[in-house]
């Protein structure tokens, strides 16, 4: 319980003024009305090399991930964060690569960085068939539950977003959602 | 049709010589010994550079990113050639490999009339169990069928963590290298039914 929970918000698409980055805006205008304070960035920003495969998690004691971009950075981020809000575009049915190769370094992170950490998700796309975000929020809880540290609070998807990256703006009922989004998981986190 | 069907293996793991790249070797052993033309890129040799989403060359398809001179053009090239892809990528966090899914967003330039006769099989090891290969295996699935692509067969190997896993799994390697053989005549009955020459 906290009064003030901290959100970290971590953008997966490189439009830095697109859908998805708007969206994020409206859940952490949510999440800071009731109380909570945010700090958003862009994956872009950071260099994230791909996970080489080594594999880390059969290392015994742990040891960090051998490569030295910039993810112990992000690391250093998300750690005194309560939420870490990820985001991605949907590309191909999936996550951006972008993403995708940020999502896949978690593991080469010090555990320290998700203790007691909520994770929440949102999602942008063109399409208006719901399932065509069906494989990416079946990876992401698949990957954020069973866990022993992170608690996933769910995704959330806006759809119907044509290509320009500030279609969103038009769709004033999915921002307000993703408003919505943001309080609730405030009100959790309180 | 006396050209011999030219398979290529695109490998989505950052392991050489890992259980996707021993597999996608598995395949297109298969594919060569009923007399297709091989070839493979892994892609951890070369440079891609992630999708900046500008959408410059969509949805009129420009055939080549307006942002990235990368490896991403000469890669595209070679599956022009080709007449088969074999995509293998390991299940990373249940999807595919963001070093894979970084190639398949790239995809969004290409013109889906050019690729309207290629035909696509998947190879996806894991260390669980078939199931987690679910979201893996639906986002190659529909993005194929979505550029029109005849999307053949897949084949998901579990129990698959380390590279030596493998040689406790000699079943897969047949199954890799009798996928291989049937891709040509796949290649030659959609060609068949789809009546192109
Ligand atoms: C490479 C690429 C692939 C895409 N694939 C899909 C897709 O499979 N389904 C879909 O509905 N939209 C797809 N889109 C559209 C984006 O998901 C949509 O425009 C999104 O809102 C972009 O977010 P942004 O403005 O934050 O970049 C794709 C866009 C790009 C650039
Ligand atoms: C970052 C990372 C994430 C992984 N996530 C999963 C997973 O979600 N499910 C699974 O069954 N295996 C997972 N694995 C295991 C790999 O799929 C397995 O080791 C595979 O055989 C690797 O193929 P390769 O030898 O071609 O690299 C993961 C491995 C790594 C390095």
């Amino acid at each position: 319980m906290n009064r003030h929970p901290k959100a970290l918000a971590l953008v997966g698409s490189a439009r830095k003024h697109g859908n998805t980055s708007r969206l994020v805006d409206e859940v952490l205008r949510g999440f800071v009305e009731l109380g909570g304070s945010a700090e958003k960035v862009y994956l872009s920003d950071y260099s994230i090399r791909h996970c080489l495969g080594c594999p880390c998690y059969v290392w015994k004691p742990k040891r960090p991930c051998i490569q030295t971009d910039d993810l112990a950075k992000l690391g250093n981020l998300m750690e005194p964060a309560q939420l870490i809000l990820i985001s991605t575009p949907i590309y191909w049915y999936g996550p951006s690569g972008l993403f995708k190769n940020f999502l896949d370094r978690w593991i080469g992170l010090p555990t320290s960085v998700f203790e007691k950490s909520h994770v929440a998700a949102v999602l942008t796309m063109q399409d208006t068939t719901p399932d065509t975000a069906g494989p990416t929020e079946e990876m992401l809880r698949r990957s954020f539950t069973g866990g022993a540290w992170i608690t996933y609070e769910g995704s959330l998807l806006a759809s119907g977003l044509h290509h320009t990256p500030d279609a969103i703006t038009s769709h004033p009922q999915q921002l307000d959602e993703g408003y919505q989004f943001g309080r609730s998981l405030a009100e959790k986190l309180r | 049709m006396n050209q011999p069907i030219r398979v290529l293996g695109i490998v989505g793991s950052p392991r050489r010589g890992g259980n996707t790249e021993r597999l996608v070797d598995d395949v297109l052993r298969g594919s060569q010994s009923v007399g297709a033309e091989i070839g493979k890129i892994a892609l951890s040799d070369h440079r891609v550079e992630s999708c900046l989403g500008c959408l410059t060359c969509y949805p009129e398809g420009r055939d080549r990113c307006a942002n990235h001179d990368d490896a991403m053009a000469a890669i595209t090239q070679r599956m022009k050639e080709a007449d088969v892809w074999v995509l293998g990528t390991p299940v990373y966090c249940y999807g595919p490999t963001g070093l894979f899914k970084t190639f398949l967003d790239r995809w969004i330039c290409f013109l889906p009339e050019v690729y309207e006769n290629t035909a696509v099989a998947s190879v996806i090891p894991l260390n669980r169990a078939t199931l987690r290969a679910e979201p893996t295996l639906t986002m190659l699935k529909t993005t194929c069928q979505s550029f029109g692509l005849h999307y053949l067969a897949g084949l998901v190997a579990p129990d698959l963590l380390h590279v030596a896993d493998l040689d406790r799994h000699p079943e897969y390697r047949v199954q890799a290298a009798e996928l291989g053989r049937l891709l040509p005549v796949g290649i030659t009955s959609l060609s068949s039914i789809g009546g192109v020459s």
